[in-house]
């Protein structure tokens, strides 16, 4: 170690702050070199001087001073952040009884008023304008169809885009639903006025009826072209199927022959209509029977079964009642068979009920019943 | 590696205090670290712990620089004041006397740039008053030498001014100088023997 690098060392020399090996090198730099010995001494010296200044004390007025400051700033610190402010103004705002009410009144008022153009908006749309047009077509095209021959309606059928097309200028929102309701009424006014004054299973009525043809024989080779009558339900008028399904055909027959109470309008005028008929008739019983087997109301099936009670002395009855077990019906229907079966004592109807536990997807409990019948009648 | 973190991401040493063993040690074992972190975390009534450590090397620190001492008292005064506002940006294990002097500098430095005022404008200040020799208990001739080396002091550039304060009165450490005044620890070394060997020769010289 040269004089150079051992003066960076002469500091560290003085402190003693050297590992011994430092020391050794540097000690032995300055006895090499008497100029930096020299330079180390004078350098020691003023060290010395330096570190012998006196520490002068502040005055007290720094303390004090100092003090006081913290003491603000403790104050300072302790004092609520702008948010807690914040939150505390808000707590003390959402307090109070008529904000929260208003704010509760507020809201309501605003569901209802969103409610209220949400009910317009269903409203307006284009598809409930074109049902709400096209049931009124249907009703306008119903009146006239005792007056209008098959074929006519076949070629003045069109689609109900058109339809709509031309009654959407004519009819007025608000009045479609009001029209719609009046011809309903009126057809169910009318329909119970014919069903009291017998008239039901005339030709007037064919507009309703589902009617066989002129000879029987014919009838008999076309029963599969039976043809139901438009349907005038209005479930079925409102539901967007009616916009796809064809007009029906309309036949004028001279005699009826059936009676299709599936498709009279709602379902208690068809029961008034399976009730009213206190003359054991084929049209009647056979009516009854179609209810049994496609009536979409299952009570009005059960209605229908029961009316076929007061004919259970009929052998054709029987046979007919006993035949239904062979078709898909719903379970309670299959039950209310068998009971008509067991009541009615009908011991020949034993083969018809085992075929009929040959069946698969049969409900467990018509399964039982069915048993229970066949032990009892056995 | 020594994870440093300051009091802002570590929230959840913000209750170490309340249960540290350090509660239980006297305030004189404490370390300047373990004080100036509890004041990090809150507790601002600890920072009179440190005043009452560093206020007389402070003031002697700005009156070894700065030959004005009612400026050096509103420096001290500043500087820790300027401590509890940026509390938070103390980092945990790091050196308390490398921060604070860097503090300390840096209220110099602002309050010059702040005034305009250069360090000369206030060399004419009577040292004799402004070391209140009076007061203190020494010969006259040592007096008069601290006198001279105190003059001699003042003829320095600010920079060996500062770095032989906070090397032999601080007794800082060349890696701790070397944090204060942006440099490497070699070119602290250096420059302490230089401001040494100028005062050296101005102070032989006079």
């Amino acid at each position: 170690m040269d004089c150079e690098e051992a003066k960076l060392y002469f500091v560290d020399l003085i402190k003693g702050k050297l590992s011994e090996e430092q020391e050794y090198r540097v000690r032995a730099a300055l006895q090499k070199n008497s100029a930096c010995q020299e330079e180390f001494e004078e350098i020691q010296a003023t060290l010395e001087e330096f570190n012998e200044l006196p520490l002068v004390q502040p005055d007290p007025s720094l303390k004090m001073e100092f003090y006081s400051m913290l003491q603000e700033f403790q104050a300072a610190e302790a004092k609520p952040s702008w948010r807690q402010k914040l939150q505390g103004r808000w707590d003390a705002f959402w307090n109070k009884a008529f904000v929260r009410w208003g704010t509760l009144a507020a809201t309501a008022v605003l569901i209802l008023w969103m409610g209220f153009w949400g009910f317009q908006f269903l409203n307006d749309s284009p598809d409930s304008l074109a049902i709400n047009t096209e049931t009124t077509e249907n009703q306008d095209t119903q009146n006239d169809h005792s007056e209008k021959p098959i074929t006519e309606n076949k070629e003045e059928e069109k689609p109900i885009a058109e339809e709509n097309e031309v009654l959407e200028p004519e009819l007025e929102k608000e009045q479609v639903p009001e029209l719609r309701q009046t011809i309903i009424d009126q057809d169910r006014t009318q329909t119970i006025q014919d069903i009291e004054n017998g008239s039901f299973l005339t030709t007037q009525n064919e507009g309703y009826l589902a009617i066989t043809d002129k000879k029987e024989k014919d009838l008999e080779k076309e029963e599969d072209k039976t043809i139901l009558l438009e349907d005038i339900s209005t479930n079925n008028r409102i539901s967007p199927k009616s916009k796809t399904k064809p007009k029906p055909k309309k036949i004028v027959l001279e005699e009826p022959r059936a009676v299709n109470f599936v498709d009279l309008p709602a379902p208690d005028v068809r029961l008034q209509a399976i009730y009213h008929q206190s003359t054991a008739t084929d049209v009647h019983i056979e009516t009854l029977l179609n209810t049994v087997k496609n009536d979409p109301n299952t009570a009005i099936r059960l209605a229908a079964m029961d009316a076929l009670n007061t004919y259970a002395t009929d052998l054709k009855v029987q046979t007919q009642i006993i035949a239904l077990l062979q078709q898909d019906l719903p379970a309670v229907i299959q039950m209310a068979v068998l009971d008509f079966i067991l009541e009615n004592d009908l011991k020949d109807a034993v083969i018809n009920i085992e075929q009929f536990l040959a069946k698969e997807n049969l409900h467990q409990e018509v399964k039982t019943y069915a048993e229970e019948t066949i032990f009892i009648l056995s | 590696m020594n994870k440093v973190q300051n009091c802002l991401n570590t929230n959840q040493q913000l209750t170490f205090g309340t249960y540290s063993p350090t509660i239980f040690l006297s305030v004189q074992s404490l370390s300047d670290e373990d004080i100036m972190w509890k004041v990090c975390q809150g507790k601002v009534e600890q920072m009179g712990l440190l005043f009452e450590r560093y206020n007389v090397r402070l003031y002697n620190f700005y009156l070894r620089t700065i030959p004005d001492a009612e400026l050096c008292q509103d420096l001290t005064q500043t500087v820790f004041y300027r401590i509890l506002k940026y509390k938070k940006s103390y980092k945990e294990g790091s050196s308390f006397k490398a921060w604070f002097y860097q503090i300390a500098r840096n209220v110099k430095i602002d309050h010059f740039k702040k005034k305009k005022l250069q360090t000369s404008s206030v060399e004419d200040v009577d040292p004799e008053r402004n070391l209140r020799l009076s007061e203190v208990d020494m010969t006259l001739e040592k007096k008069e030498r601290a006198q001279l080396l105190h003059q001699a002091l003042n003829q320095l550039p600010e920079d060996k001014k500062e770095i032989l304060v906070l090397s032999q009165l601080e007794e800082l450490e060349y890696k701790e100088i070397a944090q204060i005044m942006n440099i490497t620890e070699n070119s602290a070394r250096v420059k302490v023997h230089r401001a040494l060997k100028q005062l050296k020769d101005i102070f032989h010289k006079n």
